[in-house]
């Protein structure tokens, strides 16, 4: 079952789940819409009212096995985890959640450099701190690579065959010469700790595993000028 | 047996004259804090020592005495007599110690400390910090050159082998390799340099003179994707005809010719096949699976798996008493 919220943003990563569950075969039983009514009247007065509102916003659902939600803005998808009317597993934007990073990853090195971003900021790494830290690595690589300080060779260098970089993800990231994207595998999180690394094992690719998250190139639309 | 290792000499001339071999091999396993202790007459685990937490980098002292273990998570290094098979006493290291070499007379202790971006060194006898160097991001990989006189370190996240030399202190050059270098291995005849990156998927080979990377040894196995293959622990003859590296979570170790550098044969080991080491008459490769928790036992001449070990949780290091 899959609840979307009424966002823009929440839209558009349904979209991506709906492509996702097309391609690896899951069958959406049902999609529901939660209206995000502003004030947060429906989920802003404590524990006793949530409780009562997740079971029956997800009451009369034909048969599912697990329910994605799509909340990017995060107004009601962290209230679903054991409050769905079937007692059913959560994941998307809460429970199961996919992410380029999370605090709890400590494996491929991972830790030393937690440790040294918490030392160095007193709190503790988002995904978005680890996308900073790539960008600007990979600024670093290209210009250690290309050993100039000159725009034009390192971005000949990032968008050329040879340019791969080292994140602490267990395997080299490379650029995804269709669009630019980041090609990297992507952490199950659930608040405590890394569930699971995908790509999943057993899903093969012609060209890299990797390329079985995302768009691939066959499918996208991009063309880069 | 244990009589044995009172004299490590002694063993060893017995192990000489026996063509199985027998001599005691100390293997440290990250994840349950413990070293395993492998006698290599009947291939069986024979005893098991609690250590730090985190116990990594795993060599003999020269002299054959002690066993020193680098336990990162309690930022030292232990010591364990090898008549006694105990922790007898710790080394002053930096931060996180991971891998570690000793100069040729076994006084000296060069430490990488992968958490403060310095190597330390120690003098062994007074068991003392006698100094530190500043190095790349995440120092790991160290090496010193036959002639004691350069010391190598790689940086992980710098992408480097930096030269130090031994008697300033002072890097004298940095080399830049691929991603995530995590090893350094010279040459018996110290003419070349090799350096495993792991994440860039290669072995660097580095002419120690002119401070270059003159080859660059890539590894291809059919029906194995790319970024599985990464290349961590180096082990070479000491006829450098003959090198062996450990290709992680590919599962394999890839036989490579030391002249013209390429691979001759991808052997079969355990999950995630780390760093390894040779028996003293170099009959034997041993290396360690840390996703399989084993050490799988290499019949050099063959170039045959010939037996696999099961030792603790993710073994990483390996170390086996020199006659």
């Amino acid at each position: 079952m899959l609840v979307v919220g009424s966002h823009e943003e929440d839209k558009l990563f349904a979209e991506a789940l709906r492509r996702a569950a097309s391609r690896f075969g899951a069958k959406i039983v049902q999609e529901r819409v939660f209206e995000d009514t502003g004030g947060a009247r429906r989920t802003d007065s404590g524990v006793t009212l949530i409780q009562r509102q997740m079971p029956v916003f997800t009451q009369q659902a034909p048969a599912y096995d697990i329910l994605v939600a799509a909340d990017e803005s995060e107004v009601f998808a962290p209230y679903l985890p054991y409050r769905t009317w079937d007692p059913r597993l959560v994941a998307g934007s809460a429970g199961l959640v996919p992410k380029s990073w999370d605090a709890a990853q400590d494996q491929w090195g991972a830790v030393q450099m937690q440790n040294r971003f918490l030392k160095l900021n007193s709190r503790r790494m988002t995904a978005l701190d680890m996308q900073a830290w790539t960008a600007a690595r990979m600024i670093g690589e290209a210009a250690s690579r290309t050993n100039s300080g000159d725009p034009k060779p390192a971005l000949d260098f990032l968008k050329g065959p040879d340019f791969s970089i080292a994140a602490f993800k267990g395997q080299r990231l490379t650029l995804r010469d269709w669009n630019l994207q980041l090609r990297q595998p992507i952490l199950l999180v659930d608040g405590r700790m890394v569930v699971s690394v995908s790509p999943q094992e057993g899903f093969l690719h012609q060209v890299s595993e990797l390329d079985t998250l995302g768009l691939d190139r066959p499918e996208t639309k991009c063309r880069l000028h | 047996m244990w009589r044995r290792c009172l004299f490590p000499g002694m063993a060893a001339w017995i192990a000489a004259a026996t063509p199985a071999g027998a001599f005691i091999a100390y293997v440290s396993n990250e994840k349950s804090n413990t070293v395993s202790v492998i006698d290599t007459d009947n291939w069986a685990v024979t005893k098991t020592i609690k250590v730090g937490q985190r116990p990594r980098g795993i060599e003999f002292t020269r002299d054959g005495k002690f066993v020193l273990v680098a336990v990162g998570d309690d930022d030292t290094i232990q010591v364990i007599d090898a008549a006694t098979q105990q922790v007898v006493d710790s080394l002053p290291s930096g931060p996180d110690p991971e891998l570690f070499v000793q100069d040729a007379a076994g006084k000296v202790l060069y430490v990488a400390n992968e958490n403060d971006n310095t190597v330390t060194v120690i003098d062994l006898e007074k068991r003392v910090r006698v100094g530190d160097v500043q190095v790349g991001v995440e120092p790991e990989g160290m090496a010193i050159s036959p002639d004691g006189k350069i010391l190598i370190n790689t940086s992980e996240t710098t992408n480097m082998a930096h030269f130090i030399d031994t008697a300033t202190r002072q890097i004298v050059a940095n080399v830049l390799v691929d991603a995530r270098p995590r090893f350094a291995e010279f040459k018996r005849d110290s003419s070349e340099l090799w350096v495993s990156s792991e994440i860039g998927g290669t072995v660097s080979v580095i002419d120690p003179a002119k401070h270059e990377v003159t080859a660059k040894i890539t590894f291809s196995i059919p029906g194995m994707r790319r970024e599985a293959i990464q290349p961590v622990g180096i082990g070479m003859t000491r006829d450098g005809k003959t090198a062996f590296i450990a290709l992680g979570p590919a599962n394999r170790i890839a036989i490579v010719d030391g002249a013209s550098h390429q691979v001759t044969k991808y052997l079969l080991v355990g999950q995630r096949v780390w760093h390894m080491a040779f028996t003293p008459d170099e009959k034997y490769l041993l290396v360690t699976n840390g996703v399989s928790n084993d050490v799988s036992i290499i019949d050099v001449v063959a170039q045959k798996v010939i037996k696999t070990i099961q030792v603790g949780e993710l073994p990483w290091g390996i170390t086996i008493a020199q006659p």
